[in-house]
């Protein structure tokens, strides 16, 4: 009758194998919102363990975390939850590092999950968004390697740009 | 069980994530001397993540990264200055086995990596694809900015696909010059991308600005660009009449204008449109006829506030999506039978007449969303008998939509056997509704005049009741034990209290709890081990609120040791008991009488002193008075909130002298590290 109980039957577990040694086990329609994990599922049929050796059992603990709690809206089970989606993915990003940033951007890269993908970047781009050439240094710790006289030349010569 | 190991994940993200809270709290609050100190334990703590696995205890983790600031370098040196064994035995006495392991691994790893993450620039070593990907979100003021930050961003943005410019955000309102300037300078360094004549192709062009030129809009037409964006928008009632030959470039899939003026359209020729976006846009019926002539292949049309149009009508056989608000017609008409969501809100003072031609219906609907909608008697009967894929529907003051015969809606919603989402909102005429339904997870009812309601959905996770306040004693609900329900939302339901406990004692899953209690109320007890966010309003409209009598005898108990967040609206009455470990925030709103006396200020500091476990506390009140506690009672009392570290409060008359309600606040809560007053 419920819905529920037919999708668990059918769903199968999958092993992933992070860079340290770190394994987890998912769902594969979790583990299927990784573009990358999908084309593994889809080619070698019935291999159950996948080894991630680019991405550290940190990082891709986070990326199957957030694949998790999107995963519901593709079974179809939490249509409507789109919003409290979008909160969570909001808490998600809110309080990274840029280390940490840096490397789960990098995760869902290589496993092409577009969707997180889109949402990191979105929250690396509204850390630019509307800055100075001096506060985007400073926030991403960006050292100039103008030569001097460099940068004032440019500024000069593209003074639409920068006054 | 399947997700044991994700579930240990996450945990111990939550962990981390309230333990970095806690360092930048610490860092917050001790800013000179601990300031470097904990930055640097933050960044280790860090990079020991990176290799430990995610299983470990935190715990162990902070006790490492002071040992690491403290010890390591004693360590190291006796490893290499001195060899000898009683130091070693002296260290490895001092440091337990594993320990020692993780310090050599830290060494190990130190020749590769840089320590202090914070540091390094990790936005330049992003591959190319991203850093594009990046850049091509933000306003190309931006990515020319960026191409002064160093020389790896130098030429970046000559390679973007996207050009967008928008006035007021990057410019502020006054100077259009420097906009046409910008503009005109990017496009004509990027001229021949726009026009496909290298590789570096635009696809998306973006203006958003009350002063154009329209040379720019000449360029975009004999582009090859894919979504155009257009909002010229100025104030209400004002149009732009730009050249619209940017209407024929075959190329567009996604098309938003705003603020312009298509008055005289005569034809657009937009084979692969796929989207199309009106809002303020002055059109009138015969154009906006020819302009859905060349789209054939358009699924997505939204008409927001246009002026002009009186009797429009959509045919379209591609059409999946088709949304209409806020415009000025008086009837609208459709026939798409290929449409899968259909949302139609008309003015709520001049209800629009929607024509629907119900020979072919909408067969595949599946959200369908009607406010202040006219509509032919059994048109809506017919329209939903033929969605047998609904699975939203949102109806809201639609007259003479539904038949007083209820039994109408029951059986219209037993034909819709996969609908999930069910929002019914002042829908006059049901009196006693029956909703009974397996597929059903959202229910929200408001404002309906039915006397009773009976709720029967074994699959619910989300009941919103707002009830009609003028006839609560008509109005019993019946609601059916429910495993999956975690969002619940009671409000003047003329519920009795025992009956509430009932309920939320059948509902194990519950996340979020909002109620109203009523003046009959003696006791409300709410006893749940799931419950995270839980919101009471503790008044009615029916009770005298300067009556403090009728306050005194009522009683909260809540026991929830998940409990987060915790807002109460109300008196503060004096019988509150909490027990809830985990309180993260409280928002407490006090209805206050004209004269505060003594007991009110009695009530209030015991009312306060349940809020001290929280981590975080938002006070407000309608007059500054109700919170400066009388000198006899500080002299007497001890201050309710002793360990608060965080108070925000929210009250009026600020403007005067506010010295007295600082002491008093300051007397209320000794060691709080930040106090925010503001006015609202």
């Amino acid at each position: 009758m419920s819905s529920s109980s037919t999708t668990t039957t059918t769903t199968r577990l999958l092993m992933l194998k992070a860079s340290d040694g770190v394994t987890f086990e998912v769902e594969e329609a979790v583990a299927t919102k990784l573009g990358a994990i999908n084309n593994m599922v889809e080619e070698e049929g019935s291999e159950d363990l996948i080894c991630l050796p680019n991405v550290n059992g940190k990082f891709l603990g986070m990326v199957l975390e957030w694949c998790k709690k999107h995963a519901n809206n593709n079974t179809n089970s939490d249509k409507g939850n789109d919003e409290v989606n979008k909160w969570w993915d909001k808490e998600f990003v809110m309080d990274l590092d840029q280390n940490t940033l840096y490397h789960l951007l990098m995760a869902a890269d290589y496993l092409s999950g577009t969707e997180l993908v889109d949402l990191l970047t979105e929250k690396v781009a509204s850390m630019i968004r509307g800055k100075k050439v001096e506060e985007i240094r400073e926030t991403f710790k960006i050292k100039s390697d103008f030569l001097p006289g460099q940068e004032e030349e440019i500024r000069k010569k593209n003074s639409w740009a920068f006054e | 069980m399947k997700t044991h190991v994700l579930d240990q994940c996450q945990s111990h993200l939550i962990e981390e994530q309230r333990q970095r809270q806690r360092f930048q709290f610490h860092r917050c609050s001790n800013n000179r001397s601990a300031n470097d100190h904990s930055l640097l334990s933050y960044n280790f703590s860090h990079w020991f993540d990176s290799w430990s696995t995610p299983r470990h205890c935190n715990h162990t983790h902070q006790v490492l990264v002071y040992w690491k600031n403290q010890v390591v370098p004693i360590v190291s040196k006796y490893f290499l200055l001195i060899s000898i064994w009683s130091a070693v035995l002296l260290v490895s006495t001092y440091l337990k086995e594993n320990t020692r392991e993780r310090v050599e691994r830290y060494h190990g790893k130190k020749r590769h990596l840089e320590p202090d993450m914070g540091k390094m620039d990790r936005l330049s070593e992003l591959p190319d694809h991203i850093t594009n990907h990046i850049l091509s979100l933000l306003p190309t003021i931006d990515a020319v900015r960026m191409s002064l930050v160093s020389k790896r961003w130098r030429n970046m943005w000559y390679s973007l696909p996207v050009l967008e410019f928008s006035d007021s955000a990057v410019f502020g309102n006054s100077d259009s010059d420097q906009l046409c300037r910008f503009v005109s300078s990017c496009l004509k360094l990027r001229k021949n991308d726009l026009l496909n004549a290298t590789d570096n192709v635009i696809s998306k062009f973006k203006l958003v600005t009350r002063y154009y030129w329209s040379y720019w809009l000449d360029l975009v037409a004999k582009s090859n660009i894919k979504v155009l964006d257009l909002d010229f928008f100025r104030f209400e009632s004002h149009y732009s009449i730009p050249p619209l030959n940017v209407l024929n470039v075959k190329s567009l899939t996604h098309v938003s204008l705003r603020g312009i003026s298509l008055m005289g359209l005569h034809s657009a020729s937009l084979p692969s449109l796929i989207s199309l976006s009106l809002v303020s846009v002055k059109l009138k019926d015969q154009d906006l006829h020819n302009l859905l002539l060349g789209c054939c292949s358009l699924e997505k049309l939204l008409l927001n506030s246009c002026a002009g149009l009186l009797n429009p009508k959509v045919f379209s056989f591609s059409l999946k999506f088709l949304e209409i608000m806020s415009c000025t017609c008086r009837t609208f008409q459709v026939e798409a039978m290929n449409l899968t969501s259909f949302l139609c809100h008309g003015s709520p003072r001049d209800p629009m007449w929607l024509k629907l031609n119900l020979s072919p219906g909408f067969p595949s609907l599946i959200s369908l969303s009607l406010v202040s909608v006219h509509l032919k008697d059994q048109d809506l009967h017919n329209l939903l008998l033929g969605c047998c894929s609904l699975e939203k529907l949102l109806l809201n003051s639609c007259e003479g939509l539904l038949n007083p015969e209820d039994q109408d809606l029951h059986n219209l919603l037993l034909g819709c056997c996969s609908l999930e989402k069910l929002l019914l909102n002042s829908c006059e005429g049901l009196l006693n509704l029956e909703v009974s339904s397996l597929s059903l997870k959202f229910l929200e009812t408001m404002s309906c005049t039915c006397k009773t309601f009976q709720v029967e959905a074994m699959n619910l996770q989300s009941f919103i009741c707002h009830g009609y306040p003028r006839d609560p004693a008509w109005f019993k609900l019946n609601l059916s034990p429910s495993e999956t329900l975690r969002n619940l939302s009671l409000v003047f339901s003329s519920l009795k209290d025992q009956r509430l406990e009932d309920l939320i004692s059948r509902l194990p899953c519950l996340e979020c709890l909002t109620v109203y209690c009523f003046s009959e109320w003696k006791h409300v007890n709410i006893c749940s081990q799931r419950l995270k966010y839980f919101t009471v309003h503790a008044y009615s409209s029916y009770v005298n609120l300067h009556d403090a009598s009728s306050h005194e005898d009522f009683e909260i108990i809540i026991d929830a040791p998940n409990l987060r967040y915790f807002e109460f609206h109300g008196y503060p009455t004096a019988n509150l008991s909490m027990k809830v470990p985990n309180l993260l925030e409280a928002n407490v709103i006090l209805i206050t009488s004209t004269t505060s006396n003594l007991s009110w200020y009695i009530n209030l500091l015991n009312f306060l002193s349940n809020f001290d476990c929280s981590a975080n506390l938002c006070l407000g009140a309608y007059s500054k008075e109700a919170l400066i506690f009388p000198n006899i009672l500080r002299k007497v009392c001890r201050a309710p909130l002793p360990t608060l570290k965080l108070l925000k409060v929210k009250t009026t008359g600020l403007l005067l002298d506010n010295c007295d309600l600082m002491n008093s606040l300051l007397w209320a809560a000794p060691f709080v590290e930040t106090l925010s007053i503001v006015e609202g």
